[in-house]
C-alpha cells in the first residue's frame, strides 16, 4: 500500500513537472515541421492513379496513369506512364531534378515514336491539362523554407480538430502568395490547402481524403484539385501504392522508348 | 485484290482469335472518317474532293522474358474517290537484355531532335500527305535495330536488309507536273527504275551514338545506304525517236554523316540537327545532249529551332524552325540546276480549354515566299472521340512551290479504342 502511494505520488510530481511542456501552444512553425505528410504520393515508389478531370459543366474525363518516384539527398526523379484512355495510351513522361542542375524533361509520344526534350519550366504549368502543376503533382507539400507559418485559431473540418496554418511566402519566386492549411491534430497530415494568388485571390483548393497507412506513411488516397478561378476540378484517386525501392534503371530514356 | 482479301482474312482472325487465346494484352486502334473539301483553281467554289474512312488496328503483348511483340494494321476507302488500301503496318518483337534493347521485324525508326523534318531520321521517307494534313509519322519497313546501353552514352546500330524506295504520292506527282512539263517523262522514269537487287547489295546500315552532356541531349550518326529517289540523268540515245535521247535513273548509293542536339536555355526548348553527304556522283558528260536531272554532289540539310510557351491564358506554345535543303525543293526534286531550298516552320498551340485546342502550322518557303498554312481546331469528347475542323491554304502563285497544292478544307472524325 505504502508502495503504490509513492509510486502515485511520484506520477502525480513527474506529471506537474512535465505540464508546462504539454501545455505549450505548438508555433505555427513548429507543426508544419512536424507534418508527418509532405508528399501526394510517396517520395520514393509506385503508383497507380484514377485521374479525372471535371469541367466547368461537370463533364468529367478518366484518365489511369503509372508513375515511378524516386528522391534522395540528390534531387528527385519520376516516371509517368498513360495507360488509358486510348488516345494518350502510351504516352510517357520523365522528368529529373538534380540539385545544382538545371531540371531535365522528355516526353514520348507514341505518334512520333521517339521521345522529345521539354523545357523544364513547365514544372509551374498545368500538368497534362490538369488543374495541377507539374511540381504539386510531384506533390511535394514541404513548404517550411519557403513559406514562414503563423498559427490561426484551431476549426473542425468534417468534425476532425484541426490546427489552422497561414503560410506567407519568403520571396516572390514561389507560386502562391499565400497558403492556408488544415492539419489535422490527431495525424499531424493536412487536410486542405488552399492556395492564395498576390490579388489575395483563393486560386485553388486541395482536399486531401480516405488517409491510409503504407509501410508506416499515412498516404490519401482521394486528393481533389479544385481551381476556383476556373471552376474546374481535378480528382486523383490511388488504385494501388507502393514504398519500394525503384530502380534507376526506370528513369532513363532507355526506359522511355520501351 | 488476293492480297487484300489475305489480309483482311489476317485481321480478320487475329480479331477473333487472340482474345479467345488471352494472347494479346492489349488490343487498340482507330476508326475515323473525314469530308475534305477543295476550292477550284479560281478559289471561288468548295468542291468535294474527298470522303476518307480509315481504322487502325494494334495487338501487343509483354514478353515474359521481357520485351514485346507487336502487330498493327491499318486501311482506308475513299467513298468519294473510290480507291483504297489494306496492309498490314507493323510486326516487331523487341527484347531487353541487360546492356542491349533490341526490335527485330517491320517497324518504324524514327531519329533526330527536331520537330518533323529530321535530317538524321535517315530511313524515314517524306510523305506530302503526311505534312500536309500535319502529321508526324513514317512508314514502317524491315529492319533490325539493336541498342547497347551504358550509364553515360549508348551507340544503336539499324540494318534494312532490303532498301525500301519513297513512294512519289498523289499530291507530290501532281505539284511535279504542275511545276514543270517535263515531269510526266521523269515521272514515267522513275518508274522504269529497278531497286538494287541481290543479297548484301539493297542493303542499307546506320549508327548512331547518344549522350547527355551538361543538359544537352547529343547524337551523332552515320548511315550507308541509298537515295530515296532515283538519281536521274539525260543520256544519248541514237536509236531513241523522235529525239536521240532518253531518261535513265539509278538508286544510287549515298553516304551521310549527321549530329543532332536538343536542350533548354532558360525557359525554351532549342534543338539542331544537321547531315551532310550525298549520292555516289553521276560522271558529267561534255555531251550537250546530256545532263544530270538530279543532285549529283554532297549537301548538307539542317534544321535549327525552339519552343516557348507564353504565359497567356492556358499557355500559348510558339515553334520555330529554320529548314535547310541543299538538295532542292521538299517538292521538286529534279532538275538540271538543283539549288538549295530554304522554309521557315512555325507551330502556334493553344488548350482554349482542357477539352478544345486551336493548332496552327506554318511552313514559308523562303526561295519563292509561297507556302502553307494549316489551322485545326479539335473538340475531344470523352470516351476518346475526337473532331477536327482544318483549313489548309496556300498562297503563291501556280507556278511557286506550294502553289499548285489545292486549298482544302477538312472535317474529321475519330475514335481511338
Amino acid at each position: 500500500m505504502r508502495k503504490t502511494l509513492i509510486l502515485v505520488l511520484g506520477l502525480f510530481l513527474a506529471g506537474a513537472a512535465l505540464t508546462p511542456t504539454y501545455a505549450r501552444e505548438l508555433s505555427g512553425q513548429e507543426i508544419l515541421d512536424d507534418l508527418e505528410f509532405s508528399n501526394i504520393l510517396s517520395a520514393s515508389g509506385t503508383a497507380e492513379l484514377t485521374l479525372i478531370t471535371e469541367n466547368v459543366k461537370g463533364v468529367q474525363r478518366k484518365y489511369s496513369i503509372r508513375v515511378f518516384r524516386k528522391s534522395g539527398d540528390d534531387g528527385e526523379k519520376q516516371f509517368l506512364e498513360y495507360l488509358a484512355p486510348a488516345d494518350v495510351r502510351g504516352t510517357k513522361f520523365l522528368s529529373l531534378t538534380e540539385k545544382g542542375r538545371e531540371d531535365q524533361m522528355w516526353l514520348y509520344m507514341p505518334a512520333l515514336g521517339r521521345e522529345r526534350r521539354i523545357a523544364a519550366h513547365m514544372t509551374e504549368d498545368s500538368f497534362m491539362g490538369t488543374d495541377f502543376t507539374y511540381e504539386e503533382i510531384g506533390g511535394n507539400l514541404a513548404y517550411e523554407d519557403e513559406y514562414s507559418a503563423q498559427r490561426l485559431p484551431d476549426e473542425e473540418l468534417e468534425g476532425l480538430s484541426c490546427y489552422v496554418l497561414d503560410l506567407e511566402a519568403r520571396s516572390e519566386d514561389v507560386l502562391y502568395a499565400k497558403i492556408q492549411m488544415w492539419v489535422w491534430k490527431d495525424e499531424m497530415v493536412p487536410l486542405q490547402v488552399d492556395f492564395w494568388d498576390p490579388a489575395d485571390t483563393l486560386k485553388k483548393t486541395l482536399t486531401l481524403r480516405d488517409f491510409r497507412r503504407v509501410e508506416e506513411e499515412l498516404i490519401p488516397h482521394n486528393v481533389v484539385m479544385a481551381d476556383n478561378l476556373k471552376g474546374t476540378r481535378t480528382i486523383l484517386e490511388i488504385t494501388k501504392i507502393t514504398e519500394d525501392d525503384v530502380d534507376d534503371e526506370v528513369f532513363t530514356v532507355r526506359y522511355l522508348r520501351r | 485484290m488476293k492480297r487484300q482479301f489475305r489480309v483482311w482474312a489476317m485481321v480478320f482472325v487475329l480479331l477473333i482469335a487472340l482474345p479467345l487465346t488471352g494472347w494479346a494484352a492489349y488490343i487498340g486502334g482507330e476508326l475515323n472518317a473525314d469530308l475534305v473539301y477543295e476550292w477550284d483553281q479560281d478559289e471561288e467554289d468548295l468542291l468535294q474532293a474527298s470522303i476518307p474512312t480509315g481504322f487502325s488496328l494494334v495487338l501487343e503483348d509483354h514478353l515474359d522474358s521481357g520485351g514485346k511483340v507487336h502487330f498493327s494494321a491499318k486501311g482506308f476507302w475513299d467513298w468519294k474517290r473510290e480507291k483504297g488500301d489494306l496492309a498490314a503496318d507493323q510486326l516487331w518483337i523487341s527484347g531487353y537484355l541487360d546492356d542491349v534493347d533490341y526490335i527485330l521485324g517491320r517497324q518504324v525508326i524514327s531519329w533526330g531532335t527536331a520537330d518533323g523534318f529530321n535530317p538524321t531520321s535517315y530511313f524515314a521517307r517524306l510523305d506530302s500527305s503526311a505534312l500536309t494534313s500535319g502529321g508526324l509519322g513514317s512508314e514502317p519497313l524491315w529492319a533490325g535495330q539493336a541498342t547497347y546501353y551504358r550509364p553515360d552514352w549508348s551507340i544503336t546500330a539499324v540494318v534494312v536488309p532490303f532498301f525500301k524506295p519513297q513512294k512519289i504520292d498523289d499530291i507530290m506527282r501532281e505539284m511535279m507536273i504542275k511545276s514543270d512539263p517535263q515531269a510526266p517523262l521523269l515521272l514515267a522514269a522513275v518508274d522504269e527504275v529497278k531497286k538494287p537487287s541481290g543479297l548484301g547489295k539493297n542493303s542499307e546500315l546506320a549508327l548512331r551514338g547518344e549522350t547527355n552532356l551538361a543538359g544537352w541531349d547529343l547524337q551523332a550518326s552515320f548511315f550507308s545506304g541509298f537515295e530515296p529517289l532515283p538519281g536521274l540523268e539525260v543520256k544519248f540515245d541514237p536509236a531513241a525517236a523522235p529525239l536521240p535521247i532518253k531518261i535513265v535513273g539509278k538508286y544510287r548509293r549515298q553516304n551521310f554523316f549527321g549530329l543532332a542536339a536538343a536542350g533548354t536555355i532558360g525557359d525554351a526548348g532549342v534543338w539542331a540537327e544537321a547531315a551532310y553527304g550525298g549520292p555516289e556522283a553521276f560522271e558529267e558528260s561534255e555531251n550537250p545532249l546530256e545532263s544530270v536531272l538530279a543532285v549529283n554532289k554532297k549537301y548538307v540539310q539542317a534544321v535549327f529551332g525552339g519552343d516557348y510557351t507564353f504565359d497567356l491564358g492556358q499557355g500559348l506554345l510558339v515553334q520555330a524552325q529554320y529548314i535547310y535543303r541543299g538538295q532542292g525543293s521538299l517538292f521538286a526534286p529534279y532538275g538540271e540546276k538543283i539549288e538549295p531550298a530554304h522554309y521557315l516552320y512555325g507551330r502556334l498551340g493553344y488548350d482554349l480549354t482542357p477539352d478544345d485546342s486551336l493548332e496552327m502550322v506554318i511552313i514559308h518557303g523562303l526561295k519563292d515566299q509561297s507556302g502553307l498554312i494549316m489551322p485545326v481546331y479539335t473538340h475531344r469528347f470523352p470516351h476518346s472521340i475526337t473532331v477536327e475542323a482544318g483549313l489548309l491554304g496556300v498562297y503563291g502563285k501556280e507556278d511557286q512551290e506550294f502553289g499548285p497544292i489545292p486549298s482544302q478544307a477538312r472535317l474529321g472524325l475519330s475514335f481511338k479504342f
